[in-house]
């Protein structure tokens, strides 16, 4: 079960996510459990890293929202903080401690749904995606899809590059593409198969991958190749 | 056939006009360097062109054709050598030399076989007053449309159109060179070289109209530019007029909560005053902070008016990001993107008016989105979304924003979910971000 808690130290502003939370739930069948603290102090306090979504509310009398993200931040790089707050000059310091995105007082209920809707879509990516595949050696193999860097055509094979490490596979990079359908992967040339999620950087008509390589995006295709890109890197970061 | 007529120009000849031809580029454009480099790579041209067309000169007639090749590379050299242009810009300025030599060396020629029984120092002469006259012309006629000293840019597709120009040109006005049996060929030794002449000087022609509308294209971008700063200076004078009506509006308003206050001798309703004083000026602490002064005036300019609309906006922006880019791109881009969301949100009721902008960093990249809500119909045509409203002057917004994200290699996606409609742009973080 998802664990949200919620960090707020006016009562009116609790009832409200609360019920916002409630109406969530009914009307996408979701069942959460959902713990309220009335400030920072208290979710500091001997903090347990099993919280799913923190929403945090950034004024309050003791300790703050934004103090109370970093201490969390030092033991839980994992859980979402979500920042609840009246005035969005605070929103720039939200990058500090990877804020997932920010909510204006007082909060309406449809931005609240989009905004836990995303928090959701980025848990349950999270939620391990693995393939399974025989290698050209004949060992069985089983990688996490966020691990792999860009699947590379070489003559009747696949070269499959990770962070840690490349696998040879008979198979054809049309295939591959079809089984990642969906796992944001694109075809930057018809000899490499890209995971956006490591492309760090684009020069002229190469792509930098995470560790260093760079490959050539066809020309073709360069103008979807970006598209994708945003479209890919518009589902993440901070928002307000 | 009278030898003598289609006895073809000198080697030589050659080389000197399409050195000239490119000097007179050189003349115009901004060069790379100082005047004396540029001598001497100019001078180091005009040999290499002479050993060019001297070896030309030696092959067969099958070679002729890789002959010239090989002067036009020398020119394309010699341009992007002294001059400050890209590959591009330079092979486009090198068609262009190329045509006004062929025209420059085909009249002179064409001069000389007429007055073919001239003495020797007379037809020197005559050489040399019609190349001078010929490349001094042009020097004049490019000169208006290439400002001195300016760097000049094309793009692929001027190089392409000019690169067919000048081939047509040149196949058209050899033709009969080569071979007599085509329904385009003179027959008649005059003939062929008063034709030659025509073709090469309407290939110049079509090159110099070429560059024109160019430069009219650009022109009106620029105009277009200009057009949108006035109106959102415009805009923004408005709001100010605007705001110091509201300020004057508020200090009524205060004036008569003290006097209430004052009067009020129960502390129960004198709290509560005091609550819908602060409720009432809450909405003035919110300035805009960014990190960027150009994106601190668009937003706030645009929070104003979203305020009037009762659009609710949030914003998380880190300004800082967008320091390379011009002020004009700040506006384009951001000015655009939410006037957009904000026109989608009208058709809305207005409890459900919502916008957000975000400006955040990832890796090498930087995302600029808005988001806003929707009634779920787009139009589209031939794929892309276009505008809904009617009239001139609407639906660039988008492609306003597209032109100047791509000025500095970026792109923009949009997608429209069933109430929520996005759109990105995604910038390179080096170019971005670089301090000016």
């Amino acid at each position: 079960m998802i664990r949200i808690g919620v960090v707020e130290d006016d009562p009116a502003s609790i009832d409200r996510l609360l019920s916002h939370l409630d109406r969530f739930q009914r009307e996408h069948g979701e069942r959460f459990h959902i713990g309220a603290f009335r400030d920072g102090r208290d979710i500091i306090e001997d903090y347990r890293p099993d919280w799913d979504i923190l929403l945090l509310d950034i004024q309050m009398a003791r300790v703050d929202g934004m103090t109370a993200a970093r201490r969390i931040r030092e033991v839980d790089s994992e859980v979402l903080i979500v920042f609840v707050t009246a005035s969005p000059q605070y929103a720039v310091s939200g990058y500090e401690v990877d804020a997932l995105s920010y909510l204006l007082k007082p909060v309406s209920y449809p931005v609240f749904a989009q905004e836990l809707g995303r928090c959701l879509v980025r848990l349950r990516r999270r939620e391990r995606r693995h393939m399974l595949f025989t290698a050209a050696d004949g060992d069985r193999h089983r990688l996490d899809i966020a691990d792999v860097l860009y699947l590379e055509s070489a003559k009747h094979n696949v070269l499959i590059h990770t962070l840690d490490g490349d696998y040879t596979v008979a198979t054809s990079l049309k295939a591959m593409e079809g089984e990642l359908e969906g796992e944001d992967f694109f075809r930057c040339n018809s000899g490499y198969l890209v995971n956006l999620r490591h492309v760090t950087g684009v020069e002229g008509n190469d792509c930098r991958i995470r560790g260093g390589v760079r490959l050539q995006i066809s020309r073709p295709r360069k103008k979807d190749f970006l598209a994708a890109l945003a479209g890919y890197i518009g589902t993440r970061g901070i928002t307000a | 056939m009278n030898e003598l007529y289609v006895a073809d120009i000198p080697r030589s000849f050659t080389a000197v006009a399409e050195w000239g031809a490119c000097f007179v580029f050189v003349l115009i454009v901004a060069r790379r360097a100082s005047w004396w480099i540029t001598a001497a790579a100019s001078a180091a041209g005009l040999l290499a062109l002479l050993v060019v067309q001297e070896a030309a000169g030696r092959l067969s007639l099958a070679l002729w054709i890789p002959g010239m090749l090989a002067a036009v590379l020398v020119m394309f050299a010699m341009l992007y050598a002294t001059l400050r242009v890209s590959p591009v810009t330079a092979g486009y300025l090198t068609a262009r030399a190329f045509v006004l030599a062929e025209l420059t060396a085909s009249i002179n020629w064409q001069l000389d076989r007429f007055y073919l029984d001239a003495p020797a120092e007379v037809k020197a002469a005559m050489t040399v007053v019609i190349y001078g006259g010929m490349l001094g012309l042009a020097w004049l006629a490019e000169r208006r449309h290439l400002v001195r000293g300016e760097v000049v840019e094309v793009g692929y597709a001027d190089l392409v159109a000019a690169l067919s120009i000048a081939t047509a040109t040149f196949i058209i006005s050899n033709l009969s060179f080569v071979t007599t049996a085509t329904p385009f060929s003179g027959r008649i030794g005059h003939e062929i070289l008063y034709i030659r002449t025509l073709v090469d000087l309407c290939g110049y022609i079509a090159l110099y109209v070429q560059h024109e509308v160019r430069r009219g294209f650009q022109a009106r971008r620029e105009a277009d530019a200009m057009a949108r700063l006035l109106t959102s200076q415009h805009q923004q004078y408005e709001m100010s007029r605007r705001t110091i009506d509201e300020v004057n509006r508020k200090y009524h308003d205060m004036k008569h909560h003290l006097d209430a206050i004052r009067a009020e001798q129960d502390p129960q309703s004198r709290l509560r005053i005091l609550d819908d004083l602060e409720t009432s000026i809450r909405d003035y602490a919110t300035q805009v902070r960014t990190g960027n002064d150009v994106l601190d005036a668009v937003l706030t300019a645009k929070l104003m008016y979203a305020r009037e609309q009762s659009i609710h906006v949030a914003t998380v922006a880190d300004g800082r990001l967008l320091a390379g880019l011009r002020p004009l791109d700040i506006t384009a881009i951001a000015g655009n993107a939410l006037d957009n969301a904000f026109e989608a949100t009208a058709r809305l009721p207005e409890s459900q008016r919502m916008v957000k902008f975000s400006l955040f960093a990832h890796d090498d990249f930087v995302m600029l989105r808005v988001e806003n809500t929707f009634d779920g119909h787009l139009r589209r045509r031939d794929g892309r979304i276009v505008t809904r409203k009617v009239g001139d002057g609407h639906g660039y917004g988008l492609r306003n924003i597209e032109a100047a994200a791509e000025t500095y290699g970026g792109s923009v996606s949009v997608d429209g979910g069933a109430e929520w409609f996005s759109l990105r742009v995604l910038l390179p973080r080096d170019v971005a971000a670089a301090a000016r």
